[in-house]
């Protein structure tokens, strides 16, 4: 009964308002009325009788106001009622409100746009795995530094020594063709020990998941296991598929479960299709033994904590393990191991996906500052617009707190139309597509609106609330009313003016930094993009080539390319054909420490510590032909002969880098290279028959060009090459030329992806390029917010000077000094501003170069066009202040107050 | 007679007391007030307004707009039931309560 009462009368008192109010009005007049009956029957004259009444009641309003502070819900009218007044005076002013709400929108969206991106990429969690909070990655730390990969010999010790970890398993992944009656899909395929999908956590959707069972080392188990996507791709779903064999890389493995739906392994990078026991990785495909070698990095490893135990305990266990197989075997000496919470990315896919948002990230973060900066400047200018109003109030009774109260409404409430907005900006841009192309660099992001993204849009909006209140609040807090009314423009406005001219000068150096760094980004790529690359790929097709059927007989494989290559070569079109393992875009994959001949260290010396040595060359195996497909220019030498076969001499060409690193000073030619490897029997030194010119490979994340040393083809057997051909006309082959070709030659083989090169090497520019836009268009921004602010305060800035510069119209002073001395002031502050921002942009440099190489340590020119475009800017924002100035006739100046 | 001053709670009870014999308006409250503590409490409009709402939204008091003695619109408060039951509640307890004072200050 008493909660509907009070129920019932809040409602009344915030919906019905008025009428309460009404009621509140005539119960006191009856009040009054009453008592002044009282008194005229005590004798009192009626006018008397009133007054007496009226000083006894203690004055009508204050008892209303008692009254009010009783009343259930008041506290909400009061607040409706606040929310009412400053949307009035929002709309007041329009110009305001909607500059200030959209400065904030661009810098809130973007802000909450990058959060968007980091969450859904680097802060995303394995999809469907058991408790994925309770997994960690692990990684073994070499004697440099690095971070890298475990071997199998490591991983047992881990595994069976740690009680941290509840479980360990190791995995990696690698393509392989899938052969079916449609025919040759390639497949990414996990190799995982028989813990993987026990430690992941997940249960399959069909059959059953690999088990510790299937992967004991030297027994083979033909077992896979596929994923949920393969499973509707290629047997539509069917029940039947569990059972079934599958052909990979011509191998057969018999299907014993499908993977649950969205499960795609334990990298958030690579989504894989297959998994098999790494066990059978020799087996299957051609890579080699991957279970050998203690100091051999083949596995990633994810473990999951044991109950009760943290990250930081096992990062202390496995150190402690670490330090004892270090001191036990040669190949693991010097190395440490982390422990990262987490699974789903390595520490070096964390940095390569997180290179460019952190860039476009911290622009963005300077656009959030310079628009708050000018949004306090345009509220600082607002409350002195209002600053006749506001003391008046103050005059009028109202305290400074209710007022300050008022103020802090209007800040919260253009901060929170900023923060819906940009949350709504924000929104449409993480689903844009140049967007998530430039700073997206996982296949599945979760770029949802969740929680966070939506705290972090309203604790920025919250922030900005703070900033622009203050800013407002500030004025009314120090001025005493008395002497605004009196005074007029001047007087209590240059207090505030110092605080005004600082968010400009900075708001002018943080544009210039922005700018700046734009300019250095956008040479770089310019640089980068016309740097002479040491290749030519213009008219050049490319294509995957696997004959991965004739994987255990070399001499048929090597049959299979050399009459490939001659019927290429029989076209007319055809300028040239070749074979390589490494065209330019594919990222280098093996490298291996070489050594002068003579010079090269023991085998016990070497395993595990390939990475100590200081000459690590990258190799590639090639067709004679490929530096003219290429235009890769011959510096000394001669490039392979159809004599540098299988049967004669190891030979090999050494870029230009190599030979400098082997031989510094001296002609390579002639010489022998050592490059050991550490199983079988051991390699012959090479000898060099060749040196070519160094190819570069454009990325801004590879400043030098790689050392590289070519070998043919023929002496080495190769499962799948790349083809390459360049075409005479200048057109790129055509993928059914291709395709014709090699079925010409041998039907099953696939041609994979043929296309032509030059669009590939384009596409993996495409990220870097389109961040140097993005960060020159918030550099846009962030000039033009810059300008409204220098605008506003130089504005303001005649206005309060505007006796002074009246009087001294009337003086005698011409149009044209009072506009110099005007445009003088603005310069004087844009000046300090760009001075300022030269000195941030050597610290913003510096950290840019972190992120990306290739720029330059001072970039002038890029400095001077930003300091240039800046200045402009400042001139135009003060002309038109300034031309105001001049036009003012001195005697209207004088007299208006 | 010097003023004592009114607690919140001791208000509350003399509202409900002084209602307790009928329907009042606020005037009427004060002096009824007024002469049942014999002039020790003068209730100001200040309080008395306040008290009065409050008591009305807690369900205690029904208010309803009735004729004046001088022929002017006033709103009129009774007693509800629930008003009646918290009287009788409060009164035993002050009851008690003045009882034990009484005692222990008599005391030598």
């Amino acid at each position: 009964m008493r909660v509907v009462s009070m129920l019932q009368h809040a409602w009344r008192n915030v919906i019905q308002r008025r009428r309460a109010e009404y009621d509140l009005d005539e119960e006191l007049r009856a009040y009054v009325e009453l008592l002044a009956a009282e008194n005229r029957r005590a004798g009192l004259a009626p006018a008397a009788a009133r007054r007496a009444a009226l000083l006894a009641t203690g004055g009508v309003e204050r008892v209303k106001d008692e009254t009010r502070e009783a009343w259930l819900g008041d506290s909400i009218a009061i607040g409706m009622r606040a929310v009412r007044h400053a949307a009035r005076s929002l709309a007041r002013s329009p110009v305001y409100t909607i500059t200030a709400v959209l400065t904030l929108a661009i810098g809130i969206g973007g802000a909450t746009a990058m959060v968007t991106i980091f969450k859904g990429t680097l802060l995303r969690p394995l999809p469907d795995v058991g408790a994925p909070d309770r997994l960690v990655s692990v990684e073994e730390a070499l004697p440099s530094g690095a971070l890298g990969d475990l071997s199998y010999p490591d991983y047992q010790d881990f595994r069976d020594r740690t009680h941290a970890l509840a479980g360990l398993t190791v995995y990696n992944g690698t393509p392989m063709m899938v052969h079916d009656p449609s025919g040759d899909t390639r497949a990414m395929v996990n190799y995982v020990s028989g813990e993987f999908f026990s430690v992941l956590g997940v249960q399959p959707a069909a059959g059953r998941l690999l088990a510790l069972s299937d992967a004991v080392p030297h027994t083979i188990s033909p077992v896979v296991v596929i994923s949920y996507r393969f499973w509707q791709q290629h047997f539509a779903g069917s029940p039947s598929a569990v059972g079934s064999v599958l052909d990979v890389y011509g191998y057969p493995l018999t299907i014993v479960g499908v993977a649950p739906k969205g499960f795609i392994g334990a990298m958030n990078l690579y989504p894989m299709d297959l998994w098999i026991p790494l066990t059978m990785l020799e087996a299957v495909s051609n890579e080699g033994d991957p279970i050998a070698r203690r100091g051999d990095g083949w596995f990633r490893a994810v473990g999951r904590l044991a109950p009760g135990r943290t990250a930081a305990d096992a990062q202390r266990e496995l150190a402690l393990i670490m330090t004892r197989l270090a001191a036990t075997y040669s190949e693991d000496k010097g190395r440490g191991v982390r422990v990262f919470a987490g699974a789903g990315m390595a520490s070096y896919d964390r940095d390569e996906v997180e290179r460019l948002p952190r860039l476009v990230a911290a622009a963005v973060a300077m656009v959030l500052l310079i628009a708050c900066a000018n949004v306090a400047n345009l509220s600082l200018v607002r409350s002195t617009a209002r600053r006749r109003e506001l003391a008046t109030r103050l005059a009028l009774g109202a305290s400074r707190r209710s007022l300050a109260g008022r103020l802090a409404i209007e800040g919260a409430m253009v901060a929170a139309f900023a923060g819906a907005l940009g949350l709504g900006l924000a929104e449409l841009a993480v689903r844009w597509t140049p967007i998530v192309q430039t700073l997206v660099a996982m296949p599945d992001p979760d770029l949802s609106l969740d929680w966070r993204v939506v705290g972090a849009a309203a604790a920025l909006a919250l922030g900005v609330a703070v900033i622009v209140s203050i800013a407002s609040i500030a004025h009314v807090l120090r001025v005493p009313p008395g002497a605004v009314l009196k005074d007029g423009a001047a007087g209590a406005m240059r207090r505030r003016s110092r605080v005004q001219r600082l968010l400009v000068a900075g708001q002018v150096a943080a544009s210039l930094v922005l700018l700046g760094a734009s300019g250095a980004v956008f040479d770089a790529m310019q640089r980068m993009l016309t740097v002479d690359p040491g290749f030519d790929v213009h008219g050049v097709t490319y294509a995957l080539l696997d004959p991965y059927q004739a994987r255990r007989d070399s001499a048929g494989q090597l049959a299979f390319y050399r009459a490939v290559l001659a019927r290429a070569a029989e076209d007319r079109d055809v300028a040239g054909a070749a074979f390589t393992t490494t065209p330019p875009p594919q990222e280098w994959s093996t490298r291996a420490a070489v050594f002068r001949a003579g010079e090269a260290p023991s085998r016990a010396q070497l395993a595990g510590h390939d990475f100590d040595f200081p000459i690590r060359s990258y190799i590639d195996y090639v067709s004679p032909s490929l530096f003219g497909v290429l235009r890769i220019p011959l510096l000394r030498g001669r490039a392979f002969t159809s004599s540098d076969d299988e049967h004669s001499t190891r030979v090999v060409i050494v870029s230009r880098r190599l030979a400098d690193a082997l031989w510094p000073g001296q002609n390579p030619i002639g010489k022998l290279l050592d490059w050991p490897n550490l199983a079988g029997a051991p390699r012959p030194p090479l000898l060099v028959v060749g040196e070519a010119a160094d190819t570069k490979h454009a990325s801004l994340a590879d400043a030098q060009p790689p050392l590289v040393m070519y070998l043919p083809y023929v002496q080495e057997p190769m499962t799948k090459l790349f083809f390459l051909v360049r075409s005479r006309s200048g057109a790129p082959m055509s993928a059914a030329w291709m395709r014709r070709i090699v079925a010409g030659v041998a039907p099953t083989v696939t041609v994979e992806n043929p296309r032509p090169l030059a669009n590939v090497i384009a596409l993996t520019v495409q990220p870097d390029r389109l961040a140097s836009v993005w960060i020159g268009v918030f550099g846009g921004i962030a000039l033009l917010l810059a300008a409204v602010g220098l605008y506003g305060v130089v504005a303001q800035g005649v206005l309060q000077r505007r006796r002074e510069l009246a009087v001294r119209g009337a003086l005698g002073a011409t149009p044209r000094a009072i506009a110099a001395l005007v445009i003088g002031e603005g310069l004087q502050l844009g000046g300090a501003g760009i001075a300022a921002g030269v000195f941030l942009s050597f610290a913003a440099t510096g950290a840019l170069r972190a992120q990306l190489d290739g720029i330059a340590a001072f970039d002038v020119h890029a400095l001077a066009m930003a300091a240039a475009l800046l200045a402009a800017m400042v001139l135009a924002a003060c002309w038109l202040p300034a031309w105001r100035a001049a036009r003012l006739a001195p005697m209207v100046a004088l007299r208006i107050d | 007679m010097p003023q004592t001053p009114l607690l919140q709670g001791t208000l509350d009870v003399l509202i409900l007391k002084a209602m307790s014999l009928g329907p009042l308006h606020g005037l009427g409250v004060s002096r009824r007030v007024e002469r049942i503590t014999r002039g020790a409490y003068i209730v100001r409009p200040g309080s008395l307004f306040p008290a009065l709402h409050r008591l009305e939204q807690r369900g205690w008091l029904v208010a309803s707009w009735g004729e004046s003695e001088n022929n002017r619109r006033a709103k009129y408060y009774r007693l509800t039931a629930a008003g009646r039951r918290q009287l009788a509640a409060d009164t035993d307890e002050w009851k008690r309560v003045a009882g034990a004072m009484r005692a222990a200050l008599d005391s030598a």
